[in-house]
């Protein structure tokens, strides 16, 4: 559509952080940074690099830092999960230090199956077993008991209260931990949110400033440290790194790494396809609300997965 | 969503002939000519409020005020015939109608401007336009105006009729007609619809929402007023309680008209046959033996019937639809 | 924060001018008979106010408060009149106040119906049954024992009974508001339901006891109010609702929910009645009154309105800068 205006004389002004689309489709670029112009040249006379290291400020070495890890037992099992209307028939398994990644086009019902085993949402059929376990449906507060969190997709509307403090956000799935009698210890809620702030590099100037006025890369920092703060055995991340700077992202994927090596098991679900093809160990595609491929680390290239995300792909 | 609404005016209708008939059966002198008459005309006032609420419930707003404008505008008319006994009836309809109409400006005002609350201020209002009134009554030490007090043009006017239909439903049914068009064949009208809808999406489509629902405001207070006024064409009589509690039953004859009380949906037909329902039951319940007592709980049980509803039937199309993309998917 | 501080000071400001005149200005107003009459007279209003803080925190409200009050009053004239006695109504008339608060409960959270229209129709509908009940008429005659508890004050003090009712419900809703974790719930699901449920509050038990509990108040509140008139009638507290709405709007409650406190809605009760008996005794009429209480109750939206426009643009100067790159 951005070509076919563009080929009627219509100028157009694309703003964006993905650079395959800007190198897809733009001619130009201009680099902002900080709120200050930093480069504008055409995009043919900038290769890759030299475009990131405008962006961020300095060099990054490399966007994906994956160590490699020996995965434990199953932690997660999904089996027939299905939800009428919306996805049918899906299992997979995540186990403990993997990091399982969820790819597929928008809409192919991704984050309705998080939503689902987490318990937020529903399920008609299928089971979920945590740590050997079975988890009841549409219960997430049994979910986080039994150590399941949830990173969300809407950092918004799902994961934050804007106009509530950074503490407060942060300490919201464990007010029973930091009260006694049902009365809230004031100094237990700071303590764990400050914790956890620092823990993650989270820039801020007050703990009791509303999180709205927190940037977007640290006020994901804080909706992973809200659940990380519940100690969980399996964390699902729905969409980590979107809207974020290239900085925080960084910092994102390398604290997933590292809580991975350190025997948590990830389900990411992302529809950026490097970062999934950088990050996963296994990587599960789905398309319209059915899983149409399971692909291990080396099996998954590009065109591996694009092809079960777009349906053309074998069943498995 | 033109499906909902066309079947709720329906079951309304459907629900109005049950009625009827049934009390007709009971005492047939309910469907005589002269019942039907009353019934019309009884509604005929609520119907007016009913009208100037529907605009705003679709705005996502709504006007708590109502009985305390009709309040003070039914007083006005009293007060102008008591300076003279032979005002014009059609001055006194007009002034009814400018009060009413600054009194909803200066709720449009409060709401679209400053942007505080329709809730909240219409409470305000609601007050501060009832002891208005009362101060009104006392300073001029006019408790009541009595019919003999109106010049007889104008009691005439309010419990006349032409060919058999009652002045007031006649004007009720033209201000129905007239907003009915305008909701749907201007702009302006569907607009009120986007900006109850999504007020954000409103807003960036250039929709300019203060201008709208202050003009919402407005047209609803000027209804109100003409309501206050036919209301002492009709009764004769008139105090400053006058309206008292109205409030509530015109939101509730909106509701049951099938107006979302989110915003977004309902048609003011729909809304004037909800007042008609409910004036019709509350008018049948003792032609049918039952006790006056139950009257405000039947009026309760039937907006709670209204939108369980409406809920229902949401509830289905949404699982009809999941249902279709569903066979969609697997049919692929 | 502390917008809203500003505006509990506010309140307290306008508590301490309205009755700081009315002590020195107006003739009679410091005696203990009237310091008592002006507790008094706010004690139902002020136990609904209460009921309704948490329904409103929550961005919902209950307009059937006052219909609740004039049922259960309706069913203790009943009940008495038939004989029954007085200990043994009492937790008749507060079940009956749950199962009023268990339909809302019932039709708002869980199947989901707008508050507003529900509380509409309840409303009414509980006006309706309370004159189903007892019909037209009137019941007097309750037990003389039981009586001065709600007309009396402490015996050599202003202070009457059921004042220290009302501060004992005031404290357990700032303790349940202010420092439990049912309470930090309270605005997040004001504040953000989705965001709530997503962080596993149970949104929908706690908006269900919500319910229940303005019910058990209200059916306190008609059992003070039966024996404070020694009369039960179907039409006991008509249109109280809006006055404890008032009241808590008054006080600083946001109605979309999420922002107030306690405090502000009992300085609010306080001026209002402090107010009222002002003018009571300054022999101005219920009319300015009521002028008066809508006039403070638009002023106390906008004053929220305005701060806001003024903070918003100094905040925009001092807004650290989002290094996120927006998506479009």
């Amino acid at each position: 559509m951005a070509r076919r205006l563009s080929a009627n004389g219509a100028a157009l002004l694309f703003i964006s952080h993905r650079l395959e689309e800007m190198y897809a489709l733009c001619q130009r670029v201009t680099v902002l940074r900080d709120g200050a112009l930093v480069t504008s040249a055409p995009l043919a006379d900038i290769d890759h690099d030299t475009l990131v290291r405008s962006m961020v400020g300095r060099s990054v070495e490399q966007l994906f830092p994956k160590r490699d890890t020996e995965p434990g037992a199953v932690a997660l099992t999904v089996d027939g999960l299905s939800r009428r209307g919306v996805f049918a028939d899906v299992s997979f398994t995540v186990r403990a230090g993997e990091i399982v990644g969820l790819a597929g086009l928008v809409g192919s019902g991704r984050s309705e199956v998080a939503r689902a085993v987490f318990g937020v949402d529903e399920r008609d059929a299928g089971t979920v077993t945590l740590g050997g376990k079975p988890l009841v449906a549409g219960n997430p507060r049994a979910a986080i008991a039994a150590g399941l969190a949830m990173v969300p997709e809407d950092r918004r509307e799902q994961g934050l209260i804007l106009e509530l403090s950074i503490e407060r956000n942060a300490t919201l799935p464990r007010l029973s931990d930091v009260s006694r009698w049902g009365l809230v210890r004031r100094a237990r809620e700071r303590a764990l949110a400050g914790r956890w702030a620092e823990r993650l590099g989270v820039k801020l100037r007050r703990l009791t400033d509303p999180v709205a006025t927190l940037s977007g890369g640290n006020q994901q920092k804080v909706v992973i440290g809200k659940w990380l703060a519940t100690e969980p055995t399996v964390l699902i991340v729905d969409e980590p790194t979107r809207g974020i700077d290239i900085g925080a992202k960084v910092e994102v994927h390398a604290l997933l790494s590292e809580l991975a090596a350190a025997g948590l098991a990830v389900l990411m679900i992302s529809s950026e396809l490097a970062e999934v093809l950088g990050m996963a160990d296994r990587v599960v595609v789905m398309h319209e609300g059915r899983v149409t491929a399971e692909l291990s680390r080396a099996e998954a290239s590009e065109e591996a997965v694009l092809r079960a995300a777009t349906g053309n792909g074998g069943v498995r | 969503m033109r499906t909902l609404p066309a079947g709720r005016e329906m079951t309304i209708v459907a629900a109005l002939a049950v009625v009827v008939v049934v009390t007709g059966i009971v005492h047939p002198s309910f469907v005589s000519g002269q019942g039907l008459h009353d019934l019309f005309l009884n509604a005929s006032i609520i119907a007016l409020l009913a009208v100037g609420q529907t605009l705003l419930v679709i705005t996502r707003n709504i006007d708590l005020s109502v009985g305390s404008v009709m309040g003070l505008t039914a007083y006005l008319s009293g007060q102008l015939f008591l300076a003279d006994q032979n005002t014009p009836t059609i001055l006194v309809l007009a002034a009814g109608i400018g009060l009413g109409a600054v009194c909803g400006a200066i709720n449009g005002a409060l709401v679209a401007i400053a942007k505080v609350p329709a809730l909240v201020v219409t409470l305000g209002t609601l007050y501060v336009f009832r002891g208005i009134n009362h101060a009104w009554a006392s300073s001029t030490d006019v408790q009541q105006v009595n019919a003999y007090q109106m010049s007889p043009d104008f009691l005439s006017f309010g419990s006349g009729s032409v060919l058999g239909i009652p002045n007031l439903s006649l004007i009720a049914l033209a201000v129905l007609a007239v907003v009915a068009y305008s909701l749907h064949g201007y702009r302006a009208g569907r607009e009120l619809y986007a900006i109850g809808s999504n007020p954000d999406a409103a807003r960036l489509a250039g929709i300019p929402m203060g201008r709208r629902v202050f003009g919402a405001f407005v047209i609803s207070g000027a209804l109100v007023g003409l309501g206050g006024a036919t209301h002492a064409a009709y009764f004769g009589t008139i105090n400053a309680s006058v309206g008292t509690g109205r409030e509530l039953a015109v939101v509730a004859a909106v509701v049951v008209g099938g107006v979302a009380i989110f915003g977004g949906s309902g048609t003011v037909v729909g809304a004037v046959l909800g007042a008609l329902l409910l004036t019709t039951i509350t008018s049948a319940l003792p032609v049918l033996g039952v006790p006056a007592f139950w009257q405000r709980a039947v009026d309760g049980a039937a907006l709670l019937l209204a939108i369980s509803a409406d809920r229902a039937v949401l509830v289905r199309m949404a699982a009809r639809l999941r249902a279709r993309q569903h066979s969609i998917r697997s049919g692929r | 924060m502390t917008r809203l501080l500003r505006w509990e000071t506010v309140l307290i400001g306008l508590c301490v001018v309205v009755l700081g005149y009315g002590t020195i200005g107006v003739d009679g107003f410091g005696e203990a008979a009237h310091i008592s009459f002006l507790l008094l007279d706010y004690t139902e209003v002020a136990l609904l106010a209460f009921a309704l803080l948490p329904i409103v925190l929550t961005g919902q409200i209950d307009l059937s408060v006052a219909s609740v009050l004039g049922f259960c009053s309706a069913l203790t004239g009943k009940l008495w009149d038939g004989g029954m006695s007085f200990e043994t109504i009492v937790p008749i008339v507060l079940v009956a106040g749950v199962v009023l608060g268990a339909v809302n409960a019932v039709l708002i959270v869980r199947f989901g119906l707008p508050a507003l229209a529900v509380t509409i129709g309840t409303l009414g509908l509980y006006r309706g049954l309370a004159y189903v009940v007892l019909g037209d008429g009137a019941v007097t005659g309750f037990p003389e024992n039981y009586r001065p508890l709600a007309t009396d004050a402490i015996a050599g003090t202003f202070v009457p009974y059921v004042t220290v009712l009302v501060v004992l419900v005031g404290v357990a809703m700032a303790v349940l508001v202010h420092q439990s974790t049912v309470g930090r719930a309270l605005y997040a699901i004001g504040l953000g339901e989705q965001t709530a449920r997503f962080s596993g509050v149970r949104v929908r038990p706690i908006m269900m006891s919500l319910y229940l509990l303005s019910g058990v108040l209200a059916a306190l509140a008609s059992l003070v109010y039966t024996l404070r008139y020694n009369s039960a009638r179907a039409d006991n507290a008509n249109g109280l609702e809006l006055v404890a709405v008032a009241a808590v709007l008054l006080g600083g409650v946001s109605i979309f929910g999420g922002r107030g406190t306690v405090l502000g809605v009992a300085a609010a009760l306080l001026a209002m009645a402090g107010l009222r008996n002002v003018l009571f005794l300054g022999d101005v009429s219920d009319e300015i009154q009521n002028v008066i209480t809508g006039a403070l109750l638009i002023i106390s939206v906008l004053v929220p309105v305005a701060v806001a426009a003024v903070t918003r643009r100094k905040a925009r100067s001092h807004l650290r800068r989002t290094d996120e790159v927006p998506l479009r």
